[in-house]
């Protein structure tokens, strides 16, 4: 699996939490909750998380790390 | 390498992220209200863990929300001084989970002294936990909205009942309080 590294702005990911908010609302949870994945967290997030879960484990929960990849490096990716 | 809670930390680890990106970028109603409904979904998964009892997923949850306290620049410095507290918190609980530890901890500081009748308390733990609450107090002391308090009172709420179970788990261990719940 690729990892999720779509990069938004931050109108646009402060947009997001408006739409997850929007598709919760209205019920409909799947989508909510892919656009949950598609937030960028923060790279001290994502480096708690890596250390929790392993890269390999959290590239596979599909969550955005592209402010970690920005902030550490690709090799962040795999080492 | 996937831990147990790893996936509610995933969960309550983009929802605190969706929060820090609306609170950044927050200039319209939307985005204030969504990222009150951030909060208030990061609210309801400690409130779950906390009813289930479930005190390794607080240790984790916590930690995300310091992290979350960290990047939403409350004040670093005291963010940061929360994280080493929470790391000895756990050590402390860990540590009350092996009979042996406490026996030798506990028993040995009461030798001497007439049988203990009363519950035994972890002066450390208890005193630590009352400084954490105070931090997470005084980084909410300049919050306004009902969401953001309620975020951090939910999270002195479970650190409190984090010291309670500990003092609980100490007591069983010591033959103390058989049959007795330390009122939460």
């Amino acid at each position: 699996m690729q990892p999720n590294l779509r990069e938004y702005s931050i109108e646009e990911a402060g947009n997001l939490g408006i739409q997850w908010m929007e598709l919760e609302e209205q019920g409909r949870f799947e989508e909510a909750e892919a656009v949950l994945n598609e937030t960028p967290i923060t790279p001290g997030m994502a480096q708690q998380l890596k250390e929790d879960m392993g890269i390999e484990a959290l590239i596979a929960t599909g969550v955005n790390l592209s402010r970690a990849v920005k902030e550490y490096g690709t090799n962040w990716l795999t080492k | 390498m996937v831990q147990i809670g790893s996936q509610n930390k995933v969960k309550l680890t983009r929802t605190l992220a969706t929060a820090l990106n609306t609170y950044t970028s927050a200039e319209s109603s939307k985005l204030r209200k969504a990222y009150a409904n951030a909060l208030k979904v990061a609210t309801k998964m400690l409130s779950e863990s906390l009813l289930n009892k479930d005190i390794p997923a607080l240790f984790e949850l916590e930690k995300s929300a310091q992290e979350f306290d960290f990047d939403r620049s409350l004040d670093a410095e005291k963010s940061r001084g929360t994280l080493t507290s929470l790391d000895t918190l756990k050590t402390f609980w860990e540590n009350g989970q092996n009979p042996s530890y406490v026996q030798n901890r506990f028993a040995n500081a009461h030798d001497g002294i007439k049988k203990a009748i009363t519950p035994v308390k972890d002066t450390a733990m208890d005193s630590l936990i009352q400084s954490q609450c105070r931090k997470l107090g005084a980084l909410a002391g300049n919050l306004t909205t009902p969401a953001e308090k309620a975020f951090y009172l939910k999270r002195q709420e479970c650190l409190k009942f984090i010291g309670k179970q500990h003092n609980l788990t100490i007591n069983q261990h010591l033959g103390l309080g058989k049959g007795k719940e330390l009122g939460r």
